[in-house]
């Protein structure tokens, strides 16, 4: 079993570390970085990855971290009101003090820190016990020799302290090996017999200590601002002097809102703009570099997405590459599968494109009609590369899925290096018709899922990308999206940030027109500044 | 002095305040006019742990969520002469990679520390990711008259499966060769300028491309600190 605590910068220096256990917490810096991760409460985050489960709550500019290797018992708000202690403890040791924190500060803020995590892990040991308000008896997380003696002993209370003693010259021991990367033996050795004769009688002080920390009156609850109002307030907002928060929220609100993005999404994006700029002193030019960045941040992938790359670095496999394409119904979605088919062809690839909408009459011949433009297309260029289609004509139940099959055997026999699954287009809200996607997806097993939404969708989009999204199961999301028939919306390009913000997905490209050419890839910068004027 | 003139008067010195105000408000913590290092690179790279080895601070690190802002004086082998110099330490997170822009635009650049684990398996999981993000800062770097200095530093040669410079440098160049082809499919006009530059060559650039190989963790950054030194001593 493993579990670990840190106290941390957002710039990365780590004030405070449990043990030595702090690489797994690269992970959940990324979550948070990649807003993958779960807000439960005002800056208090949890993510599970890799077997761990993370909570992190922020407070100030400083985080308190901690993660279980095990799915945990402990409730939320258990976790939150520890954490909350953990820094309130911190920042108070730390408060008055300069930059360099000397050897006896570090100290006292290790073992009381350490003392609280334990309890929490305690909490953790002894779930059955509920509703005794007394200390829990003594069940540490690494047992030293000496606490078994001890814990036969009468004395119940004091034995709950001596308990903690040795608990906490373990944890002091932790920290001197972390200090010294090199940890010589007899050295920890030595300071270990040290801090057990510092602690007996230290150990009761501390545990007081900390018991008036936390009692002490928090600034966290008076911290309301009471913004100027009035003339005076108005008239210096021009020259970038405070401003009344919530007037100005609203303005972008407002903006954001015309633009497209649906408001709960505004809503949220003006909400993160407010907790980052807590306790600050803002001005419009601060508010709006903000959500520039904000924005700038939403629409940024977090994952490399030069498909062409991808696909070449994969192109040993005996399989092409396979990728389907999905969404609601009249997006253009297969407009868009003909735009990245001669995509590829440009770029030397050979293209299969496969007819898996055996649904819609007409759709089938619809591809065939694209595959021969393409193909005259190709021939005047003068290509290398090949285009074909694959098709079984209609049917529905399993016939999806075997045409999708038989076109990847097909293509792998061929030397095809894509192969583009179009499918039926299908309403997101439709339970009925979404469910074949995941049996569809676990046969077909597609290098990328791609999704189709139309720029023109508003509000709703919020709701389509999350449902395709879920579609196909819970260990498989969609990839990319392409934004279809931007062209026709002017700078109300919201619908970008609505699915975005509610998937994680990035965007690939844009669909611009009606000619095979007409995709662009996302220009970030581009979209924000429409956003913003 | 009549009424009016001393109403004018009132409003200037009034207005002068204010913008004063403004800027020491909103740049606490960038300075724009101060001459600047960036620290760039992928994730655990070692940007922050070197940050900190500038300003004479050693303690662990995790992956930084925001970019840190520091000052330093340089050169660091003369401190009679030495003069502030801001270091910016900004994290490794694709996501944060549009931003680079506002930043640079925002700076007066000196020169970038483009900091890369040479670890075997790091490095060539993230190669590609490397190059991706050596290709979006030269994008904008190499638009200045000169383009900027950039220093590779090759980090954690300390450990035993670390890839020498040499090789780093080679792989990486061949890398960038498949990256720039593969945005230049993109069509994007402020990119065209790469076209020039394939096959690509570091030396094809137009700032200085050195690299050198060394330890953030064992204390092994004396060419580093030279480079630093260097670029502050002898400006092009
Ligand atoms: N072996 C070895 N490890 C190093 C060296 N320099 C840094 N590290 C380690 O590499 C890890 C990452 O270092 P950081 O400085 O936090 O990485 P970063 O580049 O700031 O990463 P992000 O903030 O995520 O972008 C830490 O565990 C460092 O201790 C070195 O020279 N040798
Ligand atoms: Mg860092």
């Amino acid at each position: 079993m493993s579990q670990s605590l840190i106290v941390h910068s957002p710039s990365g220096e780590i004030l405070y570390q449990y043990n030595n256990k702090i690489i797994p917490f690269n992970d959940l810096i990324g979550s948070l970085v990649n807003e993958t991760s779960i807000q439960l409460d005002d800056n208090f985050f949890t993510s599970s990855i890799n077997q761990k489960r993370f909570y992190c709550l922020k407070r100030d500019d400083i985080y308190a971290s901690l993660y279980f290797d095990i799915v945990t018992t402990i409730d939320n708000d258990k976790i939150k009101s520890k954490l909350q202690d953990i820094l309130k403890t911190y920042i108070k040791l730390t408060e008055d003090l300069e930059e360099d924190i000397d050897e006896d500060i570090q100290i006292k803020i290790k073992s009381l820190i350490d003392h609280q995590f334990n309890q929490l892990m305690k909490l953790q040991a002894n779930d059955d016990i509920t509703g005794n308000s007394t200390p829990e008896p003594v069940t540490p997380m690494k047992t030293p020799k000496k606490v078994n003696e001890k814990s036969s002993g009468k004395k119940a209370m004091r034995k709950w302290v001596d308990g903690e003693m040795i608990d906490q010259a373990d944890g002091v021991l932790d920290f001197s090996e972390s200090k010294e990367s090199d940890g010589v033996r007899a050295d920890s050795q030595q300071l270990k017999v040290d801090n057990m004769t510092f602690k007996k009688e230290k150990d009761l002080v501390l545990v007081n200590e900390l018991n008036d920390i936390l009692g002490q009156s928090d600034d966290e609850d008076d911290e309301d601002e009471t913004p100027t109002s009035g003339f005076l307030s108005k008239f210096t907002s021009y020259f970038g002097s405070s401003i009344d928060i919530d007037e100005v929220s609203k303005k972008f609100h407002e903006q954001l809102v015309n633009k497209n993005i649906a408001p709960q999404t505004s809503r949220q994006i003006i909400d993160r703009i407010k907790t980052k700029l807590k306790g600050k002193k803002i001005t419009l030019p601060i508010f709006k570099q903000t959500l520039i960045d904000e924005l700038t941040k939403i629409l940024s992938p977090n994952i490399s997405t030069d498909l062409l790359y991808d696909i070449k670095s994969k192109s040993s496999r005996s399989r092409p590459y396979v990728i389907s394409v999905v969404g609601v119904n009249g997006v253009g979605k297969s407009t868009n599968l003909a735009k990245l088919a001669y995509w590829f062809l440009q770029n030397n690839m050979n293209v299969l494109i496969c007819a898996c909408d055996t649904f819609r009459s007409g759709a089938v011949e619809q591809l065939k009609v694209h595959v021969k433009n393409l193909n005259t297309l190709n021939e005047s260029n003068q290509s290398q590369a090949k285009i074909d289609i694959f098709e079984k004509g209609y049917g529905g139940g399993d016939h999806v899925v075997a045409t999708a099959k038989s076109a990847i055997e097909f293509g792998t026999k061929n030397d095809f290096d894509v192969i583009l699954i179009d499918t039926a287009g299908r309403t997101h809200s439709n339970a009925k018709l979404m469910a074949p996607l995941k049996k569809f997806g676990d046969a077909a097993d597609p290098d990328k899922i791609i999704m189709v939404g139309e720029a023109l969708v508003g509000t709703d989009s919020v709701e389509q990308a999350t449902n395709f999204n879920s579609a196909f199961g819970n260990k498989r999301n969609l990839d990319f999206f392409i934004i279809s028939k931007v062209d026709t919306v002017g700078d109300l390009v919201g619908t970008m940030i609505n699915m975005v913000m509610a998937t994680n997905v990035p965007i690939l490209f844009m669909g611009t027109g009606q000619t095979y050419t007409d995709i662009k890839r996302l220009n970030v910068k581009l979209i924000v500044d429409m956003l913003m004027k | 002095m009549d009424s009016i003139q001393i109403i004018l008067i009132t409003l200037i010195l009034g207005l002068v305040s204010v913008v004063g105000i403004y800027y020491i408000q909103n740049f606490e913590l960038k300075s724009t006019k101060k001459p600047t290092f960036l620290i760039i690179g992928n994730n655990y790279s070692g940007k922050t742990t070197w940050f900190m080895k500038l300003q004479g601070k050693k303690k662990p690190t995790i992956s930084s969520i925001e970019a840190n802002y520091g000052e330093i004086r340089l050169p660091l082998s003369q401190d009679s002469i030495a003069k502030p110099f801001q270091i910016v330490d900004y994290p490794g997170y694709l996501k944060y990679d549009n931003l680079f822009k506002n930043l640079i635009e925002d700076i007066n650049l000196k020169g970038v520390c483009f900091v890369i684990d040479s670890e075997l398996n790091n490095f060539n999981k993230n190669l590609n990711l490397i190059a991706i993000k050596l290709f979006k800062i030269l994008t904008i770097t190499e638009t200045y008259p000169n383009g900027k200095d950039f220093l590779f530093m090759v980090n954690k040669s300390d450990l035993f499966n670390s890839l020498p410079v040499n090789k780093i440098r080679t792989l990486l160049e061949a890398e960038m060769n498949k990256v720039i082809e593969s945005e230049l499919k993109n069509n994007e006009d402020e990119l065209s300028f790469w076209h020039d530059l394939l096959p690509f060559k570091f030396e094809k650039l137009n700032g200085n491309m050195d690299f050198k190989s060394g330890s953030v963790l064992k204390g092994k950054t004396q060419d580093w600190e030279n480079w630093l030194d260097e670029i502050v001593v002898n400006p092009q």
